[in-house]
């Protein structure tokens, strides 16, 4: 008697199967490929950025050596960056660079954002008639001043700033040393 | 019973045909899919291009009508980028002129419209080299391999 009762036909159970492969090619095209393509893209966004700025530990001007990664009495920090990024495929240029001061306890974190309005009495560039944050651009070095108001921190380190957002890990780190007589932060 | 026992269904040679097409699809999305993650590699002359900066070697005479270069070295040099040196700075995006000079040669090239160069001003001359990435081909600035030079 069971064997006798009749399923559902060929042709209808062919198209349902087609439907529902549809239906789920749909899905996945609409949330588990975005979504893993955004985590992927999370994931490596940070790649071509691996050695991006680079302290100017010695910058070389009119024949003399100045070490501008230096402190000076009153509490001002200067911090001098390279861009050592190259015109890799598909890299963009960084939104910023965020310096981290040390003193072994405290950390304080500085973020230097292209074009942001300066505030001269805390974070400058170095030449003081300039308005404007400038990062360095691909093979480029620009000096900031940091107004902390207070001494003892004896390292920093910095990281690019990408224009998501995202910090991406240090590229480099630098000891602080007390500036010579060439250099004014004032 | 019997008459569904000589059911036919699909034969062997069909299903696996079909198996082997679908594999064969997939793999070429997933492919297609994450080749765009993976980040070109611009090479020259089968080394990565950042092997090939290390061997330029060239001298750089800035004045203020033009810049002569001489590549003294076995790559040939497409362009430079030059970066003006200030007390703590160092800026000039993109500031280069196309004119390949090859080995042993000597190339002329004028300065860049939108930037000012005076006497005694020092300068970094950096080298832009091509490479290829796939069938195209790019310019690369090596910065590692650039000079300082004062204006005459």
């Amino acid at each position: 008697m069971g064997i006798n009762k009749r399923g559902i036909s060929g042709v209808v159970i062919t198209v349902l199967l087609i439907l529902i492969t549809i239906s789920a090619f749909f899905v996945l095209a609409n949330t588990v490929v975005p979504f893993v393509r955004d985590n992927l893209k999370k994931s490596t966004e940070c790649t071509p950025y691996a050695s991006y700025f680079k302290f100017q530990e010695v910058f070389n001007y009119q024949g003399n050596n100045f070490r501008f990664n230096c402190y000076d009495e009153s509490g001002f920090y200067g911090i001098s960056v390279k861009n050592l990024g190259t015109n890799k495929l598909g890299a963009e240029e960084p939104a910023g660079l965020a310096i981290v001061l040390s003193d072994g306890a405290n950390k304080n974190v500085i973020n230097i954002t292209g074009s942001a309005e300066i505030d001269i009495n805390r974070l400058r560039m170095l030449d003081s008639s300039k308005t404007n944050f400038i990062i360095p651009e691909r093979g480029g070095i620009q000096t900031y001043v940091y107004n902390a108001s207070v001494t003892g921190y004896n390292s920093m380190e910095v990281y690019p700033v990408l224009r998501s957002g995202r910090i991406c890990e240090k590229t480099d780190e630098i000891k602080i040393i007390k500036c010579t007589d060439n250099i004014n932060l004032e | 019973m019997i008459k569904m026992m000589n059911k036919k269904g699909l034969s062997p040679v069909i299903a696996t045909s079909l198996l082997v097409a679908i594999a064969v699809v997939l793999a070429l999305i997933i492919f297609m899919w994450a080749r765009s993650f993976i980040g070109e590699v611009l090479q020259k002359d089968g080394s990565p291009i950042e092997e090939k900066c290390k061997e330029i070697t060239f001298a750089a005479d800035v004045s203020t009508d033009g810049i002569i270069i001489e590549n003294t070295g076995n790559i040939p040099i497409y362009g430079v980028e030059l970066k003006k040196t200030g007390f703590g700075t160092s800026e000039g995006k993109g500031i280069f002129e196309r004119n390949t000079i090859g080995t042993g040669q000597t190339g002329d090239l004028p300065i860049p419209s939108g930037i000012t160069l005076e006497s005694d001003d020092e300068v970094q001359v950096i080298p832009i080299i091509v490479g290829e990435a796939g069938n195209a081909k790019k310019e690369y600035s090596c910065v590692s391999s650039g000079i300082t030079a004062k204006v005459l």
